[in-house]
């Protein structure tokens, strides 16, 4: 998965966010008004697509790529996050309670899914 | 202790402790002042079960903090993660996918299609455009609307919307019969003293393209999952980009008066299948605006953007981005400083 970002000076090169990914789909960025950002996406692990996540914290800087669903759980499909969320009151750029949703089949009938929530906060 | 700062590091003081029989004082001890504690970091949680399995069929829209999801559950709108305190009932008939919206955490508005009596828009899209508005006072107290509608298309079927709450209400862009299609946006107020909704107001216009933009695909043409379009509404503009029949990829603007440009060529696909291409749309609260598409060139697909600063009336189509990808849809947003 890659991530290109534009500033006052043109779009910057891009970055890869896990060079460890094989297979990836789906990605879903949201930021905040300062530029906090982060990306979703889902990549191939073991025969299964699980979520997982990079974020961009400040001073532009991306951070590791981690895994959002745990390993071994059933196949993810689409997920999506709010495009925009709120900043901390204090305004020290954590996320604030940034909810994501992801859909999960169950391999042995794809016709049965699920919704899953995780909360980043 | 208040009003400490670290030029206090090192201080000592004493504590006196008086009545009216005299005082007494404490040891002397000294004041150490280090680095302000560093927030911990953000973590995501374990993930917990919204909606357990079934036979779904479309994929949550997410608002931020008061309304977690919603989804259209085989024709049935269900919240997720709604508050205990709420009583909702599943409203059923639904069509396509819901969109929510949030101003901040007052206000979420959940948009949703279905069809009139005679209507052959769905399952993907509807005739009728309705609403709910969950809206939560700053004492805590909170209020869910009764669902009502927004627009009824006179004909034809409701392609896209996209919602906004603070300023203009709800826009929505319609496709007719004959590919024609028709921008609009609505408003409707809600009075808390009479606990009643005010008309819609709504305004609609003839797309007007530039020639290369006409032929936007239906529902029927392509279908939900593959709906080649994007469209944003902000506080003061909107953007609406998709990929035309003709395999152009096109975009219009809403000024901060509800007036639509005409649309206009960014780009043109070419040797690949044009239904792979995809495209999605990005406003801030500047104004400024951008579009990113998976644009088909030759063998491989693009990672094509394009950027309208606020103001200048002037797209700039830039890049392509490196390095060229699938055929699968690229996701953007922005900053507070058209970044």
């Amino acid at each position: 998965m890659y991530a290109a970002r534009r500033t006052s000076a043109g779009w910057q090169p891009s970055v890869r966010l896990d060079p460890a990914d094989v297979d990836t789909r789906f990605p879903r960025v949201t930021m905040n008004s300062n530029g906090i950002a982060y990306v979703t996406w889902q990549a191939l692990d073991a025969g299964r697509f699980r979520v997982k996540g990079a974020q961009l914290g400040p001073f532009a800087q991306w951070g590791d790529a981690e895994w959002i669903q745990p390993a071994g759980g059933n196949d993810a499909r689409f997920a999506v996050a709010p495009r925009y969320f709120d900043e901390a009151p204090s305004g020290n750029d954590r996320l604030r309670g940034l909810p994501l949703y992801w859909r999960e089949t169950d391999p042995v009938n794809p016709a049965q899914t699920s919704i899953l929530r995780s909360v980043r906060q | 202790m208040p009003n400490v700062s670290a030029a206090d590091n090192g201080s000592t003081f004493r504590v006196r402790v008086s009545n009216q029989f005299g005082f007494v004082l404490s040891n002397v001890v000294t004041l150490n002042v280090g680095p302000p504690p560093k927030p911990a970091p953000s973590v995501w949680s374990a993930p917990a079960t919204s909606l357990p399995f079934g036979a779904l069929s479309e994929l949550p829209q997410a608002a931020v903090d008061v309304f977690a999801a919603a989804i259209n559950d085989n024709g049935t709108l269900r919240l997720l993660d709604l508050d205990p305190a709420f009583s909702y009932t599943p409203i059923t008939g639904i069509a396509g996918r819901p969109r929510v919206a949030s101003a901040g955490e007052a206000r979420t508005i959940v948009l949703y299609f279905d069809n009139t009596s005679g209507s052959t828009c769905g399952p993907f899209g509807g005739n009728r455009l309705n609403a709910i508005v969950l809206q939560r006072g700053s004492e805590g107290g909170q209020w869910l609307s009764p669902s009502f509608v927004v627009y009824t298309a006179p004909s034809g079927c409701l392609l896209q919307v996209a919602a906004d709450i603070s300023v203009r209400g709800v826009s929505f862009a319609i496709v007719r019969g004959t590919g024609e299609v028709i921008m609009g946006s609505a408003n409707r107020t809600y009075s808390p003293v009479a606990q009643a909704w005010g008309a819609p107001q709504v305004q609609t216009a003839p797309l007007t393209t530039d020639g290369g933009c006409d032929g936007i695909p239906t529902f029927s043409e392509r279908g939900l999952s593959g709906t080649p379009r994007g469209l944003t509404l902000g506080s003061r503009a909107a953007v609406f980009a998709y990929e035309t029949q003709g395999s152009n990829t096109c975009v219009a603007t809403m000024d901060a008066a509800g007036v639509w440009s005409g649309a206009q060529v960014l780009w043109s696909n070419g040797g690949l299948s044009a239904s792979n291409g995809n495209v999605v749309t990005a406003l801030d609260a500047n104004g400024n605006a951008a579009v990113v598409g998976n644009r088909p060139v030759s063998t491989v697909h693009q990672v094509q953007p394009a950027y309208l600063p606020a103001g200048t009336g002037t797209w700039q189509v830039e890049g392509p981005l490196t390095p060229a990808f699938g055929p699968l849809l690229p996701d953007l947003a922005f900053d507070g400083f058209g970044n």
